[in-house]
């Protein structure tokens, strides 16, 4: 009877599911939280990664000492991985060469249920591998050689500026190759030099040999400021398409002289030479020679009134890939960077006779519409992207001249106020190494 | 009589089967329902992850900014959200530049469909040093579970991703 029943209790199968389901569920539970934590220790590894990517591309746009850069890397990768939420950081690491950066991290995902099986985290490793950018920088100082950078002696100081500016440049670059530096001096106009008739300053040819300034009377060109019948290499231009068009050709300057290069006599100031305020120091276009540019920076003298807004024009003209100066870089070009410096020391003011817009009782233009055209190719510039810095230079400049460099520069943090010759010689050390610091990265 | 009937029903199997269904297959619903939830959970915080990187890698490859390419920018994650439904995701975006003391500025800022994440600007410090910038974005994505919705609600996912602009670290914002 006992035996009977017994074997009838192991030959029933109804109602062992719940058993089988007991030993099964624990293995359910645990394939599902393994799921859940790998899972989880996958989402630490994407934000990981994109921390990482951050980290890798603002390390590689920025220079400095290495222990600078693991700072810079571990800020990025802090602020975009935000390890409280699923996990920690254990390690980060940065590995500079000279042309690329790798940057290991691996973080630490804490698990829930894998816990119960002796595993109580999940380590996830990232690593980025980017190429270093380096990009060479491309400059124009725009330079007041006006008559007032006379007194005190403030040329020399700019000079001084200047020629500070262009060895920190070269002395912080891995190679000169990677700087091209271009000097706009200007006054009542611009001199373009030898340029404008398609020629080197020792005459061999420039470019493809095409003049981008008139010569219709076929005068020659003169280093001489007192020649009495050749071209020293200022131009002239007319307006409102001086903001506009930067092709040419534009007409040589002749200090009141008619159509037909006589005097004309209308003008007070006619029995004065050709060339009369013509700066004589002529633009030199982007060129990676230290030496030649500070041979240049050292020409510079105070002579005429102020047109910025036509000095930074010619600022434009150098720094543009397009003719008539071509050693510009294109401007989507990646491994460049343009920039202009832009300097004063007064408000934009026209020669009462004779100008880069001719005979001032034919063009003349007020200070107000100078500023606008200053301000409309400020605006430009920064749209082609462009880094624009600006200067106001001593104690007597004008509030209204002060609020249109500021405004011209790419933000406030690039408009300096220099007062005094120690403020100036600052001011382009500052923005030296600022440049150096952002773009070449050694 | 009724003694035997009584022994006759404790005997009885018959549908013992079916109850024993019937008290598994809830605990074997929830894990499943619990399981796709938490998978549809995962899938979408990636997803919300690469949208915030991927609205600040399109920001910062420009020298300038605006609002067009705010709307490029919100309409390339909200692509990255596909397949699910783009209505709520939640986008701000500040263009951060650092001031003299090396502080972070909001200098500009563009919001859609949620409501500014005020630590931005605050969080980008050390990132730069003054005249240098930092785009930050924040992404917010409201999820709720299909099945277990109704228990435990709506959560909300943020993914806040800060980046140097490529061409200059500081993005300026250029009105069209």
């Amino acid at each position: 009877m006992i035996i009977q029943k017994f074997n009838h209790y192991l030959k029933d199968y109804r109602g062992v599911t719940i058993a089988a389901f007991a030993l099964v569920v624990p293995m359910l539970m645990a394939a599902t939280g393994m799921a859940i934590d790998m899972s989880r220790a996958y989402m630490v590894k994407k934000r990981l990664g994109q921390a990482v990517d951050s980290a890798a591309l603002a390390v590689a746009g920025s220079s400095g000492s290495t222990a600078e850069l693991e700072d810079k890397m571990d800020a990025y990768i802090g602020v975009n991985f935000d390890g409280n939420r699923f996990a920690t950081l254990i390690r980060t690491e940065l590995f500079p060469t000279d042309d690329t950066l790798k940057i290991e991290a691996e973080a630490r995902s804490i698990n829930y249920f894998m816990t119960i099986f002796g595993h109580d985290h999940i380590d996830v490793y990232v690593e980025a591998t980017v190429q270093k950018e380096l990009r060479g920088i491309e400059t124009v100082l725009v330079m007041d050689n006006t008559g007032s950078m006379g007194s005190n002696n403030n040329i020399a100081t700019l000079r001084q500026a200047a020629t500070d500016f262009v060895n920190i440049m070269f002395d912080r670059a891995p190679d000169p190759s990677v700087i091209k530096i271009g000097l706009v001096p200007y006054s009542t106009s611009v001199n373009v030099g030898r340029y404008g008739l398609g020629q080197y300053p020792d005459g061999s040819q420039y470019g493809d040999g095409t003049p981008f300034v008139n010569n219709p009377h076929g005068l020659s060109y003169t280093t001489n400021y007192n020649s009495s019948n050749g071209w020293l290499g200022c131009v002239t231009e007319g307006e409102p398409e001086d903001t506009t068009d930067h092709e040419g050709p534009w007409e040589m300057y002749r200090f009141c002289r008619d159509d037909d290069d006589n005097y004309d006599y209308s003008c007070y100031y006619r029995y004065r030479y050709p060339n009369y305020v013509c700066p004589t120091s002529y633009v030199t276009p982007l060129s990676s020679d230290q030496n030649d540019l500070l041979n240049r920076i050292s020409t510079m003298n105070a002579r005429g009134h102020t047109l910025g807004n036509y000095g930074m024009v010619w600022g434009w003209r150098l720094i543009s890939p397009a003719f008539p100066f071509q050693e510009g870089s294109a401007w989507n070009d990646q491994d460049w960077r343009k920039s202009i410096i832009m300097m004063t020391d007064g408000q934009n003011t026209m020669h009462p006779y004779y100008s880069a817009y001719g005979m001032t009782k034919d063009h003349s233009i007020g200070t107000t519409q100078e500023n606008e055209k200053f301000e409309e190719v400020c605006e430009r510039m920064k749209e082609d992207g462009i880094i624009i810095y600006t200067i106001t230079f001593t104690s007597s400049i004008n509030s209204t001249t002060k609020d249109y460099y500021r405004e011209c520069a790419s933000d406030e943090t690039k408009y300096y106020d220099a007062p005094g010759q120690s403020d100036l010689v600052d001011a382009f050390q500052s923005i030296s190494r600022e440049l150096s610091n952002l773009y070449i990265s050694k | 009589m009724i003694f035997k009937k009584i022994n006759t029903y404790i005997k009885n199997n018959d549908g013992l089967a079916f109850i024993e269904g019937a008290l598994i297959l809830p605990m074997l619903l929830t894990l499943l329902f619990g399981l796709y939830d938490i998978g549809q959970a995962i899938i979408i915080n990636q997803k919300v992850t690469s949208a915030a990187h991927m609205a600040a890698d399109l920001v910062t490859r420009k020298l300038t900014v605006n609002n067009s390419d705010m709307l490029d920018a919100y309409g390339a994650a909200r692509l990255v959200i596909d397949p699910y439904d783009r209505a709520p995701l939640g986008m701000d975006i500040v263009g951060i530049q650092f001031d003299d003391d090396d502080d972070p500025e909001e200098k500009w800022r563009y919001t859609n469909n949620m409501t500014q994440t005020p630590s931005l600007p605050s969080s980008a410090d050390g990132l730069g040093v003054s005249g240098e910038g930092v785009v930050a974005v924040s992404v917010v994505y409201p999820y709720t579970p299909y099945f277990s919705g109704g228990v435990v609600g709506s959560f909300e996912m943020q993914e806040i991703s800060y980046l140097r602009g490529r061409k200059n670290s500081y993005v300026r914002w250029v009105e069209e």
